[in-house]
């Protein structure tokens, strides 16, 4: 059953790119919850149809056909359970950029951290224009500046 | 035994005759002692009299003698005391003159001393401040140019450079 539950679990990350997608997702879970022990003789997709994304809807219907999700209200409550706790656990990495990303280039850099690393994770992205380009990236409380500020304060200061 | 008694009245009979007849002999005796007596303290009284204003005198010399001695000691005294008052009063006079000149000469050098650190701080204050407001001003400027370049890069190039940003972060092991 374990094993089961990771395998889909994996399903879930392409439902969220950023902290704030994350966030949503944990919460349509902690909403879901209690639908686990009511009209245990209905589908659980149909007890939650109109409570959650249709993302999340349609995920779960999949998950559903393929039997991979449990049947009993107590093992479904332990298997959302278990996804709040391994979706809280995904690596967090703070991005300053100095533009507004689109979702499709997030996706790339997502990706680029998968088959760079093979670790999924999570962005915390920051706009801040100042930086003018590049980066500053922050993982697990070490900060580097690739961002284009950088080389534009030493040029101001080499000009001085 | 009335022999013996006999004897002893008759003894005292002629003791008594022999007193009555004596008395006005005697009596001349005393008073003449009385007398003398009178006369000679009469005479220890002069004497004491001569005696005291004798030594009165002889004191009255001393104490003259010491008065005078003392005054002109007192007077000497007096004259060193004048004499080194005077001197030193001069001393003091003379010390108060070189310690005023010397305040008036430190007072001066000390305000000037003063004048051209004030002088000094205002400037380095000046300075500061206008280091500061240039570093407002550079900030505030290249704040703007940062923004405005930011703005003129187009999205392809600041994809590219988070990518680079992302490969660079990964050669520095932070990932």
């Amino acid at each position: 059953m374990q094993i089961v539950k990771n395998d889909t679990f994996k399903l879930f990350l392409n439902q969220f790119t950023t902290v704030e997608e994350l966030a949503g997702l944990i919460d349509q879970i902690n909403g879901i919850l209690k639908f686990t022990y009511k009209n245990t003789h209905l589908p659980f997709s149909r007890r939650i149809r109109s409570k959650v994304t249709k993302d999340l809807l349609d995920l779960i219907i999949k998950i559903e056909k393929g039997n991979k999700l449990p049947q009993s209200a107590k093992e479904l409550s332990d298997y959302f359970n278990s996804l709040c706790d391994f979706l809280g656990k995904i690596p967090k990495i703070e991005l300053i950029l100095a533009f507004e990303p689109s979702a499709e280039f997030l996706g790339k850099i997502k990706r680029w951290f998968w088959e760079n690393f093979k670790k999924r994770v999570v962005f915390e992205i920051i706009i801040k224009p100042e930086i003018i380009g590049g980066a500053i990236i922050e993982y697990n409380g070490i900060y580097r500046d690739f961002s284009k500020a950088k080389d534009f304060e030493e040029s101001i200061a080499g000009l001085q | 035994m009335e022999f013996f008694i006999i004897l002893t009245g008759l003894f005292n009979l002629a003791v008594l005759v022999l007193i009555i007849l004596l008395y006005p002999n005697i009596w001349k005796i005393i008073k003449e002692i009385k007398k003398l007596e009178a006369t000679d303290a009469k005479i220890k009284d002069k004497a004491f009299l001569r005696a005291q204003s004798k030594a009165d005198k002889e004191l009255s010399k001393v104490i003259r003698a010491y008065s005078a001695a003392l005054n002109l000691e007192t007077k000497k005294q007096i004259e060193v005391i004048s004499g080194e008052t005077a001197r030193q009063i001069r001393d003091l006079a003379e010390f108060s003159k070189e310690q005023k000149e010397t305040i008036v000469s430190q007072t001066r050098q000390s305000l000037v001393d003063d004048i051209q650190k004030t002088q000094k701080d205002i400037e380095n204050y000046r300075k500061v401040q206008i280091e500061k407001l240039n570093n407002q001003i550079n900030s505030v400027i290249a704040e703007v140019a940062r923004k405005v370049l930011s703005k003129t890069i187009d999205l392809k190039t600041h994809q590219d450079l988070v990518i680079d940003a992302l490969n660079k972060a990964k050669a520095e092991k932070l990932f």
